[in-house]
């Protein structure tokens, strides 16, 4: 019958089409893309995939090592002292020392100032999301760089000691035990960690974090993708009081 | 008239032989092209359908190209984020790989996507000294102009504010705790030069969009939900063949695993929306088609009660095709399938003539009177048909002259089959079949029915009544008619497999839609730098929000020349020039006088040894003669973003050209993107192709043309039958003018709008309901006529109205028109008739 010629043709005919149309119908409707839905990083911890991971993660992790750090500061308190740097990087004859007061605030804010052999003071706000060197926001490319305000909140977090946040990056691991010059008595309170990143994404970045203290941190040492190495010791680190201040505002003791 | 029946009469079996003849020579000829031979003969590139002057030279090339690309990849989102569903995620990329050869795929993850990425730079990173984003080339110009030796003779040691901010940011980064990705060591980009740039160019390019941190793995992060991305190539056609439907099933084999919980698994490929239409055209074919065919078989073997009409119908009709594409074939290069479709539906309209046939035939017995009867009104109909139809032939567009070609050598074969073949087949020796029924004592069940039906007074009146209504209410709303050319028409696709590709695409951040740039030239450097201007004023664009990225292989490999300009540029403020030692002038001094380079003044703040300069230098200087091809980097472009980009030398059948897209996402305004080439003045080298709107003002164009050259042609036929039947046209007229006016009518009250199907469903109705007109005018509004348009009528209404029960977009078009305007052109036609035989019937018994 006719109708039966015409319906395979036009059915042919359709589908030939509906190549064409494929790619450009789609969009008609994509005027209006969710874009609450994108986050790059941040915060979402009562997202249930995350507290799995979390739980997962902190089940993995010896378990001594959570409840003898506690490196949390109270409110109003935030920590200050020296540093003294080592950066190794590949390519360069020798490593770059670097020295200098810091002063950090619980998770959210870290000023870095190098006294020698340069003259530099970095500001990361994790709250606001601002990362200022010499007064200067990090130049446009940097900021492109999306990685850029997730690895100001680590690097505040890894001088805090504060694993909740950790635990979202990285795998921990706990080489308290491990380590011979931790087995003396009288520095049952000291630990190490060695830190691994959980993603690709910041696997181009960080590839491995050992950070050791005891009250407080007392050692860092980070490499990168390019095998490049930053050791930080931190010397005279005391926690003082803002009493409400934001913590650059206080006055040196 | 009568000369015409007299002619056939006496030659008809010499005529009828000649006939045949033609038929076996169209039957060889479509046999030797379609089966013999092996070109396809057959075209489904929707740009084969506009006029030829309006084609770009090349576009058909690059058409196919990308959308070949397009077509043949299939995404994936698997959603992780628990161990468990980790597990599934890899045993699935494992059983696609482990059946990768058999199904000829290309399997690859986000990871090997990052993986090329870090391949590619790793190979960019071997021409570093040729690559300067804009705004480093303007801060080396700032150094190297103040850097310059002659300058430097005067300004002595002043501070140069170019270098030192260089330079303060080099050694901020130096010291700083935080990590900062670095492609390169310090001795072979110690500026981070190239870092940036990397940064820089592929900022947006998808690697780093929504990428989760915080998960194991590369994962997207969308609405709390955590995918990660398998994406697959595989070859051969997506819209038939048994491989696809292998493929298919392995899939869905595959992915019910992953479908069990929750949101699981997003997909996205062309492949499934070619399947769903497919499903959803044979789902419809078995309902609507099998229902409707099931009518029209009942309807023939209850009217004639014989299986020879059915069987001779649709040979008629096979033949008339077959004339038909045979004719194409022999006119056209190459057949386009939109042609076959609607041709064969017009061809529908000569279903008329068989019908007609029969049931002379059956009121008359012998197939010569019956022949001779409706030779007149056949041959009417025949010429309105041709006319209305034919007419389509004076238009530019190629579709639309394949399609009147078609329909008319159509139309023209079904008649000459009927007029010459049929009656001749049913004289000789096919008699014996219970043909001959229509006798007053072997009543058929609907003539019997058609004669109640004239009887009813009341029905009669209600029906005038109601048509009356429904007319009178049709011209009042008549200026609400819309029109509607949008693309989305076209769409055949269900609307949960759109929204599903729909967040496939947000979640992977492919916003493409479908606009893009093509830029040609005759060798690469200057396609490169009609590329570059290109994408300048396209920057300008993004930043002023007109759209939100582009991509363009010039933004990875500049020209020769700009490529040789950064070079020097980093010579001379960076690296320091050296002067030639075969040259003069005693080369410790230049040296010297150069050496006010920031690598020299990085290494005095940094102390570094003179060696270690050194070496920097050397890698430097050694580096002078390497230039980034676009050949070079083809291969590591693999899965990025900028992959196919480059087309490379593509051919047509006039041009050679070198040719690359530069594919644009989120336009805001076409208009200001399709105007650029003619203000960069580049437009013999570039244009702007916006799929989107391409297509719907195609469609427009089609159907403005259809309705303006129908209209033309309407008139001519209305001028024939003015001639032929004086006042008595009106009747002829009139049923299917109402009809199509109600209709029209009909549309706008229920606000459905009117698009370049619709008209080609109105063209139908126009050539079906004249030939009701015809038949009974011609006839007197004997029974037999009657029989013949209403059987017409109701098959017709059965196999294309019954279209409007249809989800697919075009055939529902279609088949909204033609239920109604049949329904009402037949009902109008039949009380007009009725009535007047009815006052004939009066005149003659009163006197």
């Amino acid at each position: 019958m006719r109708f039966s010629l015409v319906f395979t043709g036009v059915l042919k005919c359709l589908i030939l089409v509906a190549g064409v149309v494929w790619v450009s119908t789609l969009y008609a409707d994509d005027a209006e893309p969710d874009q609450s839905g994108h986050t790059f990083s941040g915060a979402s911890s009562n997202d249930a995939s995350i507290q799995s991971t979390l739980s997962q993660s902190a089940a993995s992790t010896s378990s001594a090592t959570t409840t003898n750090i506690q490196t949390f500061l109270k409110k109003n308190e935030a920590l200050q002292g020296r540093f003294e740097q080592t950066k190794s990087l590949s390519g360069m004859p020798f490593p770059l020392k670097s020295s200098g007061v810091f002063r950090i605030a619980n998770a959210n804010y870290l000023l870095w100032d190098i006294k020698t052999p340069i003259q530099s003071r970095m500001e990361i706000n994790v709250e606001m999301g601002t990362f200022l060197v010499d007064g200067k926001k990090m130049d446009a490319a940097a900021e492109q760089n999306a990685a850029t305000n997730v690895i100001g909140e680590i690097i505040v977090a890894l001088f805090t000691s504060d694993w909740e946040t950790l635990q979202q990056y990285f795998v921990l691991q706990s080489e308290a035990n491990t380590a011979p010059e931790n087995t003396a008595p009288t520095e049952t309170g000291t630990w190490h960690m060695v830190l691994t990143p959980k993603s690709e994404a910041l696997l181009q970045v960080i590839q491995r974090v050992d950070i050791a203290g005891e009250r407080f941190i007392e050692k860092v040492k980070l490499l990168d993708q390019q095998s490049d190495v930053t050791q930080i010791e931190f010397f005279d680190v005391q926690p003082i009081r803002t009493d409400g201040q934001h913590p650059a505002a206080v006055e040196k003791p | 008239m009568n000369k015409i029946v007299q002619c056939l009469e006496q030659f008809r079996g010499g005529l009828a032989c000649l006939w045949l003849l033609v038929i076996l020579a169209a039957i060889t000829l479509v046999v030797n092209h379609l089966i013999i031979s092996d070109v396809d003969r057959f075209e489904s590139n929707i740009l084969r359908l506009l006029p030829e002057e309006h084609r770009f030279p090349l576009q058909e090339v690059v058409e196919s190209k990308t959308s070949e690309t397009l077509s043949n990849s299939i995404l994936y989102l698997v959603e992780v984020g628990s161990d468990e569903y980790e597990t599934r995620y890899s045993e699935f990329v494992q059983k696609l790989l482990d059946r990768q050869r058999e199904f000829d795929l290309t399997v690859s993850t986000s990871v090997d996507a990052r993986k090329s990425h870090d391949l590619l730079v790793q190979t960019l990173s071997e021409y570093r000294y040729n690559l300067l984003t804009n705004a480093q080339e303007k801060q080396l110009k700032g150094i190297g102009l103040i850097g310059r030796p002659q300058d430097v003779g005067h300004s002595g040691s002043m501070p140069n504010n170019a270098i030192n901010g260089l330079i303060d940011h080099t050694i901020q980064d130096l010291f700083s705790p935080v990590p900062l990705k670095r492609e390169l060591g310090f001795n072979e980009d110690p500026f981070a030069l190239f870092s940036q740039w990397v940064i820089n160019r592929f900022a947006s390019d998808g690697v780093g969009e929504n990428l989760a941190l915080k998960q194991k793995g590369m994962t997207y992060q969308f609405e709390g939900h955590y995918y990660r991305l398998v994406w697959l190539k595989f070859t051969g056609d997506v819209f038939s063949g048994e491989r696809r439907k292998q493929l298919l099933a392995f899939l869905q084999e595959l992915e019910s695993p992953l479908h069990m919980t929750g949101q699981g698994l997003l997909r996205a490929g062309l492949v499934f929306h070619a399947a769903a239409g497919e499903a959803q055209a044979r789902r419809e074919m078995s309902t609507i088609g099998f229902g409707s065919l099931l009518a029209v078989l009942l309807l023939f073997i209850l009217t004639y009660r014989s299986f020879v009409p059915l069987v001779l119908t649709l040979l008629a009709i096979s033949v008339g095709c077959l004339c038909a594409l045979a004719f194409c074939l022999l006119l056209f290069e190459r057949v386009h399938l939109v042609t076959l479709a609607f041709g064969a539906s017009l061809i529908g309209v000569s279903v008329d003539y068989c019908f007609h046939f029969f049931s002379a035939r059956q009121r008359y017995i012998s197939s010569k009177i019956a022949i001779n009867r409706i030779t007149p009104a056949i041959c009417i109909g025949l010429v309105s048909s041709v006319l209305a139809y034919g007419a389509q032939w004076l238009t530019p567009f190629p579709g639309l002259r394949q399609m009147a070609l078609f329909s008319v050598v159509g139309l023209l074969a079904v008649w000459l089959t009927v007029v010459l073949l049929l009656p001749l087949v049913l004289s000789k020796g096919l008699g014996q079949f219970r043909l001959a029924s229509g006798r007053e004592d072997t009543p058929s069940l609907i003539p019997t029915f058609f004669r109640l039906l004239a009887n009813r007074d009341l029905a009669k009146n209600l029906m005038v009544i109601s048509t009356i209504t429904v007319f009178c209410l049709a011209v009042l709303t008549f200026k609400d008619i819309q029109f509607e050319d949008d693309i989305r028409l076209l769409n055949t696709s269900p609307k949960s497999l759109i929204q599903q590709e729909q967040k496939v695409r947000t979640i992977t951040g492919n916003r493409s839609t479908g606009q893009y740039f093509v830029v040609h030239a005759e060798d690469q450097q200057n396609l490169l730098s009609a590329e570059k201007a290109l994408c300048t004023a396209l920057d300008q664009l993004r930043q002023d929000e007109a759209l939100s990225a582009f991509y363009c292989i010039s933004a990875l490999v500049p020209t020769v020349q700009e490529q040789r300009d950064n070079y020097l540029l980093q010579q001379l403020a960076i690296y320091g020039a050296r002067t030639k030692p075969n040259k003069n002038e005693s080369t410790s001094i230049s040296e010297e006088l150069n050496d006010v380079s920031a690598l020299s003044v990085l290494s005095d703040r940094l102390e570094l040894d003179a060696s270690v300069i050194e070496n920097i230098r050397q890698t430097f200087d050694a580096a002078e003669h390497t230039v980034l091809a676009l050949d070079d980097i083809a291969v590591d472009l693999k899965n990025s973003a900028f992959d196919n980009l480059y087309l490379g030398k593509l051919q047509d059948s006039e041009h050679t050209a070198f040719v690359s897209v530069v594919r644009l996402e989120g336009v805001q305004s076409s208009n200001i993107l399709s105007q650029l080439p003619q203000q960069l003045g580049i437009q013999q080298q570039s244009f702007y192709v916006d799929k989107v709107s391409f297509i719907s003002t195609l469609l427009k164009k089609y159907r403005q043309e259809m309705i303006f050259v129908a209209t033309f042609a309407y008139l001519m036929v209305i001028g024939m039958l003015c001639v032929r039947y004086g006042m008595n046209a009106f009747m002829v007229l009139a049923p299917v003018v109402l009809g199509s006016v109600s209709v029209l009518g009909l549309m706008a009250i229920l606000s459905i709008p009117l698009n370049l199907f619709s008209v080609l469903g109105f063209m139908l109705l126009l050539g079906v309901g004249l030939d009701i007109g015809i038949f009974l005018q011609e006839s007197h509004a004997q029974g037999h006529a009657l029989q013949a348009v209403t059987l017409s009528s109701i098959t017709t209404v059965f196999a294309f109205g019954l279209l409007s029960l249809s989800q697919t977009p075009v055939l529902y078009s279609f088949g909204i028109v033609v239920l109604p305007g049949i329904l009402i052109t037949w009902l109008l036609a039949w009380l007009l008739f009725s009535a007047r035989s009815d006052s004939h019937d009066a005149t003659a018994v009163g006197p």
